[in-house]
Parts: C-alpha cells; sequence; structure tokens
C-alpha cells in the first residue's frame, strides 16, 4: 500500500515538473523574437552595418523565408525578414492584434475596411511625408494618378499598385457558359444576344431531352457564397451592359442606381421566367451548392449558364478536362440583351486595391521600410517577385523572358514547390501587376500571357476557338473600361447600412418566386410587389447617401487623368 | 406459453438486431466514405459518385499532407500536450473534485457555484487573450495546458462520482489514521477508476483536437500543433481553389488536390491515433457516464 502511494507522489512531482519545464522552455526560446524592434533599433545605432530586421505579416504558412527569391530580395535591399503568418479566421486575428498592439512590428497586410479600422486606431502611420521624401519609384509609378491614394485628409494609409495594363487580362471571360457539343451540332453560330441563346437552347432540348440516360439541363447557375450575386444579380450588369458596382450602377449623370429596382433587372429576370416556363431553367437554380454544382457540370448534362470565371477555372475545366469529356467543356461569350447598345460591363479601376500594405506604428525604421515598399515599385522587383531569378525560374530568349522548362515541369509534379522556390508575401497581394502588364524593357510583367494562357488549353478548345477566329476567351470581350475607382473602394456609407441589408435580403427571398412565376401575369405581379416592398424598405435613401460618396469622390479626384 | 416467449423474443432478436445493424452501418457509412474520398483521385472525386470504394485509387491526398515538413514535428508536440496535458489536468481535476465532495469542506457551497458559473458564462475572446498574454503565456508550449487545466464539466462529473461513495469508506480510513491526501489516494482513487477513465478520454480528445489556442496565443512556427497545422494545409487548398487571396494568384497555382480530398484526407489522420486510444478505455468509459449520473 505504502508502495503505491510513494508511485503516486512521484508521478505527481514528475508530472508538475513536467509542465513547469514545458513552461519554461517555451517562455525561454520566445524571448528573442518578442522583441526584434527593440534589439534591432539598438544594434542599429551601434553598428550601422547589420541588416535591418523588419518584422511582416504574411498570409502564407507554406512559404519558405530561406527561398532563393526572399534570399536575393535580402541582398537587394539588405533587410532580413521576420514573417508573422496569419491563417485561418484573419479577421479575428486582426482583431485580437489591434486590442492587443501585438501587431508585427513593421508591416501588416490588410483589406480596406481593416486599413481603415487600423488607422482609426492609430495602429498604421500615414505614409505621405515619408513617400514624399522616399518614394521617388511610388510616384513615378501612378504619376497623374498619385492622388489616387490619398483618403479625404490627403492621408496615405496604405500601398498598393496601380491597375493600368496595356492589354486586357488573358484570363478574363464572360460568365455565360456554353456547352461546346451544342455548338459543335449547331454549327458554331455567332452568339452575341441572349436571345440568340435561348434559340439556341430550345433546339438542341427538343433533340436531346437526356444526356446519359439522365434528363438534360439547358440552363443553370448558383451562388457561390448563398448571396444570389452569381446567379441572379451579377448577370443583369453583363446582359444589359451597364457598369457594374457591386449592388449598384451608375448612370451618365454620376447618380448611383441601385441595381434591383432597376429595368435592366426585370429583362433579366423575365429572362429567366422564360425559360423557367419553357421547363429549361434548372429547378435548383437558387439552392444548389458549389460541390453539386461542379458534379452536375462533369456530368455533361447542363447545356448553358452563368457562372464566374474564377469558379469555372480552377475548379470545374480541371474536373471535366481529367475525365477527358473535352465535349462538356464550355465556351464562354459575352452575351447581352440589346447588341447595339455600348458595353461598359468590363471594367477596371485604376488601382488593385485590396490586399495593402501599411506601415504599423510600432516601427523604429518607417524610413527603411518605405524604401523597401518603394522598391517594390520598381520594373527589377517585379521582375523578381513574378518571374523569380533569372537562370533558375526563368530565361531570357531572344529577348522575352521564357519560365525555364525545368522549374515548369517541378512545378507541374509538385505545385508546393512554389512555396519554396519563388513566393514572397508580396505573392497575391496588392504588390502584384496586374497579367498584360508591360515593363519598361517592352516584355510582360507577369508569366501569364496570351501564350501561356493557351497553352493550358486542350486541342479541343483551340478548335472551338478557332471557329470563331480567336484565340482566348478573353477575345470575345469587349473593350475593357478603365475607370479610376469602383463605388465598392470607397467603402460602405454607415447611415444605411441597415436598410441596404434589408434590400438585400428582400431581394434574396423573392428573386426566386418571381423567376419560378407559373405564367408572365404572376411575374409582373410579383415583381411589383418585390418593388414596393425595396421601395418600403428605404431604397430611395440609400441611392440617396451613395450618390452623395460617389459624387464627392469623382470631385476630389477629378483633377487626375485630364 | 413457453414457445410463445421463446417466438416473441426471437421476433425481438430480429428487429433489435436490424435496427442495431442499420444504426452501426449509418455511423460506419460516412467513416468509410471519407477513407474511400480520401484515398481517390481529386479531380475525380468532384465528378461525385464515390461511396465505399474509390475509383480512381491514388495515395497523393496522403502524399501531400505528409509531405508537409513541419507535420512530424507537430504530431510530436501534439502528443506531448495531449499527454502531459491529460496527465496534469486529471490530477487537478480529482483533486478539485475530492475537496468539494468533502461535507465538512467549509467553502464547498459557494466554490461549487462559482465553477459552475464559468461553465456558462465567458470573458469573450480579446479579454481572455489580454489576460493570456500579461500571464506571459503568449507563444509558450504552457498555454496549452495551463488555461484549461480545470474544466467546471470534468470536475462536476467527478464530484458527483465522489458524492455517492458511501460515507463509510472515508469515515473508516480516517479511524485507520489515514490523512486526506492518504483517504484520497489509496481508497477514493482506486474505486473510482471508471470515471478517471472516462475523464481522462475526455481530456484527451479534446488536448488532441484543440487548435484554437495555437491560433489566437502561438503564432511561432516551433509551437504548432497536428491540428493547427492540418488547418493551414486545408486553408491554402481552399484559398487556391477560390481564387482567395487576390488577383495575383488566380492562375499561378495548378490544383494539385481539391479541398473535399484534403478535407477527407485530414480527417483519417487525425481520427485514426485517436481511434486506437479508445478501445482501451471504453469499458470504463460506458460504466463511468452511468455511474457518475447518480446521485445518493
Amino acid at each position: 500500500m505504502n508502495k503505491m502511494f510513494r508511485l503516486l507522489v512521484i508521478v505527481l512531482v514528475f508530472a508538475v515538473a513536467a509542465g513547469c519545464s514545458g513552461g519554461n522552455n517555451g517562455g525561454n526560446s520566445t524571448a528573442p523574437t518578442n522583441k526584434p524592434g527593440e534589439t534591432n533599433a539598438g544594434t542599429q545605432s551601434a553598428a550601422p552595418q547589420e541588416p535591418v530586421v523588419v518584422q511582416m505579416a504574411s498570409l502564407y504558412p507554406n512559404l519558405d523565408a530561406n527561398n532563393p527569391v526572399m534570399t536575393e530580395l535580402s541582398k537587394k535591399s539588405g533587410f532580413k525578414f521576420d514573417l508573422v503568418t496569419v491563417t485561418g479566421d484573419r479577421n479575428q486575428k486582426f482583431d485580437l492584434w489591434l486590442a492587443s498592439g501585438d501587431y508585427p512590428a513593421d508591416t501588416v497586410i490588410l483589406k480596406p475596411d481593416y486599413i481603415k479600422k487600423y488607422s482609426d486606431a492609430g495602429a498604421i502611420i500615414p505614409l505621405e511625408d515619408l513617400i514624399e521624401e522616399h518614394g521617388p519609384n511610388i510616384k513615378k509609378h501612378f504619376g497623374e494618378y498619385f492622388d489616387l491614394l490619398k483618403d479625404e485628409n490627403g492621408h496615405i494609409w496604405s500601398l498598393y499598385v496601380s491597375n493600368i495594363t496595356d492589354e486586357p487580362t488573358p484570363t478574363m471571360q464572360s460568365e455565360f457558359a456554353v456547352s461546346y457539343k451544342m455548338l459543335e451540332e449547331a454549327g458554331y453560330p455567332e452568339l452575341e444576344t441572349m436571345d440568340d441563346l435561348f434559340n439556341l437552347l430550345k433546339d438542341y432540348y427538343e433533340k436531346h431531352p437526356q444526356t446519359n440516360g439522365q434528363p438534360t439541363i439547358p440552363f443553370s447557375g448558383f451562388s457561390y457564397n448563398d448571396n444570389t450575386y452569381e446567379n441572379a444579380t451579377g448577370p443583369i450588369f453583363t446582359t444589359s451592359g451597364l457598369e457594374n458596382h457591386g449592388d449598384f450602377t451608375i448612370d451618365e449623370n454620376d447618380n448611383v442606381r441601385h441595381i434591383f429596382t432597376s429595368e435592366e433587372a426585370k429583362t433579366y429576370l423575365a429572362f429567366l421566367n422564360k425559360l423557367h416556363i419553357a421547363g429549361m431553367l434548372d429547378k435548383e437554380f437558387f439552392t444548389l451548392k458549389n460541390d453539386t454544382m461542379t458534379q452536375r457540370l462533369a456530368e455533361g448534362r447542363v447545356l448553358a449558364g452563368a457562372f464566374p470565371s474564377w469558379y469555372m477555372q480552377p475548379e470545374v475545366e480541371p474536373v471535366i478536362r481529367a475525365a477527358g469529356n473535352f465535349d462538356d467543356l464550355y465556351a464562354y461569350f459575352p452575351l447581352v440583351f440589346d447588341a447595339t447598345k455600348p458595353n461598359k460591363n468590363f471594367t477596371a479601376a485604376a488601382t488593385r486595391s485590396n490586399w495593402n500594405w501599411a506601415i504599423t506604428s510600432k516601427s523604429k525604421h518607417p524610413e527603411e521600410v518605405i524604401k523597401l515598399l518603394d522598391y517594390m515599385f520598381t520594373d527589377e522587383a517585379q521582375i523578381l517577385i513574378n518571374w523569380g531569378i533569372e537562370g533558375s525560374h526563368y530565361e531570357v530568349v531572344d529577348g522575352k523572358r521564357v519560365i525555364k522548362e525545368e522549374y515548369k515541369q517541378g512545378v507541374a509534379a509538385n505545385p508546393d514547390l512554389i512555396w519554396s522556390e519563388i513566393v514572397t508575401p508580396f505573392y497575391g497581394t496588392s504588390m502584384y501587376f496586374a497579367h498584360g502588364t508591360k515593363l519598361a524593357d517592352g516584355d510582360y510583367a507577369t508569366p501569364t500571357t496570351r501564350d501561356s494562357v493557351r497553352e493550358k488549353y486542350d486541342e479541343r478548345t483551340k478548335e472551338v476557338l478557332a471557329e470563331y477566329g480567336k484565340e482566348v476567351w478573353a477575345d470575345f470581350i469587349p473593350e475593357v473600361n478603365f475607370i479610376l475607382h469602383g463605388l465598392g473602394q470607397l467603402g460602405d456609407v454607415e447611415e444605411v447600412r441597415a436598410e441596404a441589408e434589408r434590400l438585400k435580403q428582400i431581394w434574396n427571398r423573392d428573386t426566386a418566386k418571381i423567376v419560378f412565376s407559373a405564367s408572365e401575369e404572376e411575374f409582373e405581379k410579383q415583381w411589383n410587389e418585390t418593388m414596393r416592398a425595396l421601395e418600403k424598405a428605404g431604397i430611395a435613401k440609400v441611392e440617396e447617401a451613395y450618390t452623395k460618396l460617389w459624387k464627392e469622390a469623382t470631385a476630389r479626384y477629378s483633377h487626375i487623368g485630364k | 406459453m413457453r414457445s410463445r416467449t421463446k417466438v416473441g423474443d426471437s421476433i425481438f432478436n430480429v428487429f433489435n438486431n436490424t435496427l442495431l445493424l442499420l444504426l452501426g452501418i449509418a455511423t460506419l457509412y460516412p467513416f468509410l466514405n471519407l477513407l474511400a474520398v480520401s484515398l481517390n483521385q481529386s479531380l475525380d472525386t468532384m465528378r461525385g459518385g464515390i461511396y465505399l470504394w474509390p475509383r480512381d485509387f491514388t495515395l497523393d491526398n496522403y502524399r501531400l499532407i505528409f509531405s508537409n515538413d513541419r507535420l512530424f514535428d507537430s504530431a510530436a508536440l501534439s502528443v506531448l500536450r495531449t499527454l502531459i496535458g491529460t496527465g496534469l489536468s486529471v490530477i487537478c481535476t480529482i483533486m478539485v473534485a475530492y475537496a468539494l465532495s468533502r461535507r465538512e469542506y467549509m467553502l464547498r457551497k459557494s466554490l461549487n457555484a462559482i465553477i459552475v458559473v464559468s461553465m456558462y458564462v465567458n470573458g469573450g475572446i480579446i479579454p481572455i487573450y489580454l489576460m493570456i498574454k500579461n500571464l506571459g503565456l503568449t507563444n509558450t508550449f504552457a498555454v496549452y495546458i495551463i488555461p484549461g487545466l480545470i474544466g467546471a464539466f470534468n470536475v462536476m462529473i467527478m464530484r458527483s462520482y465522489f458524492d455517492q461513495l458511501p460515507d463509510g469508506l472515508v469515515e473508516s480510513a480516517k479511524l485507520d489514521g489515514a490523512n486526506e491526501w492518504q483517504t484520497l489516494f489509496r481508497v477514493v482513487m482506486p474505486i473510482s477508476l471508471p470515471v478517471i477513465a472516462t475523464i481522462t478520454l475526455f481530456i484527451s480528445v479534446g488536448h488532441w483536437n484543440s487548435w484554437t489556442d495555437n491560433f489566437l496565443y502561438n503564432s511561432k512556427e516551433s509551437l504548432t500543433l497536428l491540428q493547427y497545422q492540418l488547418m493551414q494545409i486545408l486553408m491554402q487548398t481552399t484559398e487556391q481553389v477560390s481564387g482567395g487571396i487576390g488577383s495575383g494568384t488566380d492562375d499561378a497555382i495548378l490544383n494539385f488536390t481539391t479541398p473535399q480530398s484534403i478535407r477527407a484526407t485530414m480527417s483519417m489522420v487525425v481520427t485514426l491515433p485517436i481511434l486506437f486510444v479508445y478501445p482501451f478505455l471504453q469499458k470504463y468509459f460506458i460504466k463511468g457516464m452511468t455511474l457518475g449520473a447518480m446521485k445518493e
């Protein structure tokens, strides 16, 4: 008995000791990283040749901080990088950082709404004076557009590159997908309007009511995030050629109009209703989830539909290609209701503001950090972060940069290679020039070009494109309409947030009812009811508030680009 | 009479067995389905129709997860956390629960109430974070162990088990000259093994599955746990697929595998170890649940 007691005491003591030593170990090892700023500032004055340590937020856990491009960046800038990775629920982490003051010592990467939060709390510093002194490349890059970086008080809180490209991004494609097999049977007709599509679907569906023993679905669609955006709201802009500002569009007098109550919305929903009455609309148009949608598209039963490129390119096309059913792939046409009207739908804002870079107020050496950010605006830095290192990742053939075959094959076999080879914390943030941008040497800034996009197509796709005399799907797209800024980039209007939310709720609730009306009369009735509900919910107030916001911004930036 | 009972019995048995069989299938099927998905080529999975067998067999999904060079270090850390955390936590829970079960302990009622309150009310993420930070626990291994050392729910289960032990046991131990420590460790604990095993299982599963404390308090790579490491792999795949981070990445990344397949594979990787512990504790587990719930 005594033995057992002793044994227990030993176990207890051991366990407590283990717990404590575990804690101590942890404590000891964190000490150096906890205060990089302080130790650093100390060494800097004592021995200036020591490299400055820049502590920056990074969005990628797999990023290898010692990869060749990171090493090169260190060499070029004279900095050492200390990365603090943020994954998971990033907003939660950003809130914690802000509340506790635990954000990285030098730079953070935040979306515009969090830039606002951080600047309100004084966690990031205004950059305009630093840029004036240390940012020649930033100023040169933006040129006459420089003032776009400034807020209403003339402060610059975060940095991002401009979006002025020389040719449209080659991965761009319309959201109206039309099956190859249907196009082939009809002899590759020119498709311009939604009515062309309707007739094509009708003819094909009559002949082929079944596909592989299952019912054919002529027209389908879904909402990726369950907010009826991709299936019901987005296509209104596409089919009418209106400028897309989220839930709004802007007329020629700079008035903001809500899209829900527009004539264009009615036209598009009426088209969906016409499909429904003809029995050609997917019964699950408003309820499909993306996994089921992908499965349905891969079965080859869907003839056409509204599907955004950021869903089709990564999630659907690889599945269909892997299965070898190349006839089930889709062509993408920018269909409209009235082909004679000018199409302003394909817009690009002048800046790429999204995940933006800011310098924190904790930074002990903001001048050094702004020099690093300024360096990112040079052609040399863009080549480095986009293409990698000459000789190991790319080579110059006939004066043009080409990805090295070896590296290309390495990535094909193991996509994770990019993390240990060329990815930096700048990757995928607003520090990347748009695809299709040309640098001063006349060559492209990014490896995604018309040629590289074409290279990824299968033979069948090239055949279909050749039937239309095009090379990439982006060729179908009308001229890109450059605007200074989107309404979304100006932020929300706080006072009407509740009303705007209510409008969305009504729209989400009612669109299915309107579209699935059994007759045209019922459609009219449902539509009018919804319009009344939207009016009651304060649509006029929302439009007014956003018109004010928009007009103030246009007045502020009116001197730009003139 | 006798034969009728027999008929009735066998009817009952047929129904009972069918029902249990169906229940067993319903419980087992999702697991087998995940296993099949994890062993199937990821793009092929997206076409649907994977049930019990993989259609296009591959180990690529496992290869991707195991190719993560932090995986084994983080798994080791998770095991360490589970062992140390469970050991300490169980001992502390026993001691607290025992004290609270003693009728002669003055503060028994008020402490009980305080502990119960902590089950329903908590401080919110930011205040808790600030407290942990000011205690100097951020970026330490100790943050995995200390804040969760005593769980109110576990204390309650343990206490109600101790409550229903016959008073005579403790009294006679006292009469034989045992002090409180001896009473607890030599008399009470040996007859409380079922509830101890139950609590051990609860706590160890909790430790093994936990990742939020890692996400919130420890940003250092060397302190990453298995669950968080896996979650990062998943997050990265999800973001790659939906073009996530920003416009720059949309085409640069090829799809090696899909979030669905990664999710299935991860479930396998994290569930299997704990599955192997379960059979050893199971017989105590069921007993402990029912016994602990009784009151005198």
